[in-house]
């Protein structure tokens, strides 16, 4: 079992992830200020029963996202849990045009973090409905494994890994369409 | 767009492999998928490509969702803890 004395010493450095998580569940910061509170408060109150040597970051997530779902979501006005329609494939990689496209003749990396700011990703993701947000969030933002994710958000594996394949394809479109909007797309290749 | 010998991308590249129509979401963390997806990707620039780049996706939304905890925040929560701590 866990020492709550040390409680401190291992649970602090996983703050700003839990923070970043938090921010992208509630969507706002005083929520997510509180969130990640009680989060700590009630883990503190918990450790003597974490296993030690056992996965703490996991358990912390179960705790966030549970006390999330219990207090928080409540207070969601946004109506979000209808679902979304298909997208097909690689839609971002299609639309840019691919490997021989100038858009990504340089590193996709550069050309992507030149064509989203930190704004517009955050945006993208928070506005995707909470069952593919919060895989993604917990796959691609804080590198969970798909079996830590079925334990922390409670659902089977499958259904993780189908919400993540939708979920990307959705948030990749999101993105897309805000490239497009706001006429960031690099210009098309001449034709020869 | 051609493979690195310069034919068509062969149709049995393995795109239609369940394990690789879904790589990016069912593999990555599964050892024996990841040696099958390295496997094809190594032989077919498609894959390659796709791969490489839905990576880098991924990398981005990473780098562009990270949120650094108030000071004040954290300085609040570990002084909460402290106290818990003392009354405990």
């Amino acid at each position: 079992m866990a020492d709550q004395a040390t409680f401190a010493e291992d649970a602090m450095p996983l703050m700003d992830g839990l923070y970043s998580a938090a921010m992208r569940m509630t969507r706002n910061a005083a929520d997510a200020e509180d969130l990640v509170q009680e989060t700590y408060l009630k883990a503190f109150n918990a450790y003597e029963r974490f296993e030690a040597g056992t996965n703490l970051k996991a358990w912390m997530y179960r705790i966030l996202t549970n006390s999330y779902i219990n207090a928080y979501r409540k207070k969601q006005r946004r109506p979000d849990e209808s679902d979304i329609d298909d997208v097909e494939d690689l839609y971002l990689y299609r639309r840019l045009g691919g490997a021989e496209s100038a858009a990504l003749s340089r590193s996709a990396e550069d050309e992507l973090m030149e064509m989203f700011g930190e704004d517009e990703v955050k945006v993208a993701l928070e506005d995707l409905p909470e069952h593919y947000r919060m895989p993604i969030l917990l796959a691609d933002v804080e590198g969970f494994a798909y079996k830590e994710i079925a334990e922390i958000l409670d659902v089977p594996i499958g259904t993780v890994m189908s919400r993540l394949h939708r979920g990307r394809k959705q948030l990749q479109k999101r993105l897309y369409s805000f490239a497009e909007e706001h006429r960031l797309l690099p210009d098309p290749e001449p034709v020869s | 767009m051609t493979n690195p010998a310069g034919d068509a991308s062969p149709p049995d590249c393995g795109r239609d492999n369940p394990c690789v129509s879904q790589f990016l979401d069912d593999c990555p963390q599964d050892m024996e998928c990841q040696a099958i997806i390295q496997a094809l990707v190594a032989k077919c620039t498609i894959c390659s490509d796709t791969y490489a780049f839905e990576m880098q996706v991924r990398t981005v939304v990473s780098k562009r969702c990270s949120d650094q905890v108030p000071d004040a925040l954290k300085a609040k929560i570990f002084q909460a803890i402290q106290q818990a701590r003392h009354e405990a």
